[in-house]
């Protein structure tokens, strides 16, 4: 939102772009230099690196760890997974969610399975999806893909339930029948909704491929985090943490610019 | 006698009220409302607000079924939106935000499947009428509320539907936008000459406008109070010669407001 508000401000007067990107750039570096100092001061003061390690220890464990290639490896396992499940997901919940919201049968249909399943995380089925799609990659996906297919679904019908009537009549005051409207009305009209239902399935897909990498895995930055514990290495539990918020960032930003530069007539706003 | 282009005959609707306190309880919105317009002819629906002028205007457009009588557009009955009556919305609501005006106006050809090269003229000569030039790679969160309604007006005239009809076209905008949209409307309509019905709650616009002028009575169970012909000649402006007719309306309609006020007060005082 502050993001969005910050480039519409800066659309208007484009001449101030570069003063105001460099004073966002310098909070920011501020802002970083801050919880380094109160970190250090932090893990100075406490004095027992097993239990809260400075930033100079993490950097040398995240030096350790990309110089094995292991970091690398977690990674991209994760990453991996996350890819895959979430497109996995959201191919299956954008027509899903349309369905639901064109048809009143299927909305009652899937009513409480929606609302049953919207108070269970993914992460209660860690365990039941590791017994039935065992400790390999389609346990993790399984889990994905359920979270995603659930947000974009849910969201899309939202979308569509909320296309104004006037639309509709519009489009078939001018000539179009009710596939057209389907096609040419509601589903532009949703695309912003659509997104946002795979942002938040993207922050899902993060939070599911921890827990079940966490609970069984042999790779992943969830298994890295885990594991490190066992050897009372809390470094390399921080560097897979830091590691964790640096991925998310990037593929925050990632959607971000995709769907400004994709999607920028549908007025998409994250 | 020819075919009138829209005939209302005895029609009516009634409302199921789904909301509390009043739920399950039925709202007579319009009671035996009967008028017809021929073709060519400009008819303004003037009343006071909330008495069911939109929804006359949305069973006309086939929006919404009558609850009693029927409503005929040359000579057939209603059954559903039609290519051959276009609507220009009042909000903006209605018009495609992820369109350019040119595409905006575009979509009624684009779905009927005209060739690109026909499409690309008809585009170009109805932004031109409703002086757009210049706008039109503008997506309507671009453009003002003036803007917004010509892109409305051009959308449909694309069409070349025999019958417009708005709903309160220039209600949102301003009075110096809304002033300038009349004349322009008033222009565009002697160069087109479609049969038009016009909701509006302002009688003046009614009176620059209107060949006809038919006002509502106020709801519950609204119909039309009187029909008044306009003999002025167009284009018109203010003068000596409104002001005869101008009082007569706005004594009639004066009476069905103070009647919808007093039917609130009344609500309001057994109400509480």
């Amino acid at each position: 939102m502050q993001a969005a508000l910050a480039v519409e401000r800066t659309a208007r007067w484009p001449s101030n772009w570069s003063s105001e990107a460099m004073q966002r750039a310098a909070i920011f570096a501020v802002s970083l230099v801050c919880a380094l100092v109160v970190w250090s001061l932090l893990a100075w003061w406490v004095a027992k690196p097993a239990f809260l390690p400075s930033p100079v220890k993490t950097f040398e464990g995240a030096i350790e760890l990309i110089r094995s290639g292991e970091l690398q490896a977690d990674i991209a396992a994760s990453f991996a997974r996350i890819i895959v499940g979430f497109a996995l997901g959201t191919l299956i919940g954008i027509p899903l969610g349309l369905l639901m919201g064109m048809s009143p049968l299927m909305r009652t249909f899937m009513d409480p399975y929606v609302e049953f399943f919207r108070f269970i995380p993914p992460i209660a089925f860690v365990s039941l999806a590791v017994i039935w799609f065992g400790l390999g990659e389609t346990s993790k996906i399984v889990l994905i893909v359920y979270t995603t297919v659930f947000m974009v679904a849910i969201n899309t019908m939202i979308g569509v339930l909320g296309v104004e009537p006037d639309k509709r009549f519009a489009a078939l005051c001018l000539g179009a029948n009710e596939r057209q409207v389907f096609v040419h009305v509601v589903i532009p009209a949703v695309v912003p909704n659509i997104v946002t239902g795979m942002k938040i399935a993207m922050g899902n897909s993060f939070m599911t491929v921890v827990s079940a990498e966490m609970v069984a895995a042999k790779s992943g930055v969830g298994f890295l985090i885990f594991n490190s514990r066992l050897f009372l290495l809390t470094e390399w539990i921080f560097v897979g943490i830091i590691t964790l918020g640096l991925m998310g960032f990037i593929t925050d930003r990632a959607l971000r610019i995709l769907a400004a530069t994709l999607l920028k007539r549908y007025d998409v706003r994250l | 006698m020819p075919l009138p282009d829209v005939e209302v005959r005895n029609a009516g609707r009634t409302f199921t009220k789904r909301a509390r306190p009043d739920r399950g309880r039925e709202y007579v919105a319009l009671e035996n409302v009967s008028f017809s317009i021929s073709p060519g002819e400009f008819l303004c629906l003037l009343g006071p607000s909330g008495c069911g002028k939109s929804t006359l205007l949305r069973m006309v457009a086939g929006f919404l079924p009558p609850s009693a009588g029927e409503v005929l557009v040359r000579g057939d009955r209603v059954k559903g939106p039609g290519m051959d009556r276009a609507v220009v919305f009042q909000g903006d609501a209605a018009l495609f935000n992820w369109l350019t005006t040119e595409e905006n106006v575009e979509f009624g050809l684009r779905m009927r499947g005209l060739p690109l090269a026909q499409r690309r003229r008809i585009v170009a000569d109805n932004i031109r009428l409703v002086g757009l030039e210049g706008f039109e790679h503008h997506h309507p969160n671009q453009l003002s509320g003036g803007m917004r309604q010509r892109v409305q007006i051009a959308r449909v005239l694309a069409n070349d539907p025999a019958i417009l009809l708005m709903d309160e076209p220039f209600g949102a905008l301003d009075a110096q936008t809304r002033g300038i949209m009349q004349q322009e409307l008033s222009r565009i309509w002697s160069s087109r000459r479609k049969t038009v019905l016009f909701i509006t709650h302002d009688i003046d616009e009614s009176l620059l406008l209107g060949d006809r002028i038919a006002v509502m009575t106020a709801g519950p169970g609204a119909t039309i109070k009187k029909v008044l012909p306009v003999p002025l000649v167009r284009p018109r402006e203010f003068g000596e010669n409104f002001l005869g007719l101008r009082r007569e309306i706005k004594a009639a309609i004066e009476e069905e407001v103070m009647k919808s006020m007093r039917q609130v007060s009344d609500a309001s005082s057994s109400g509480g």
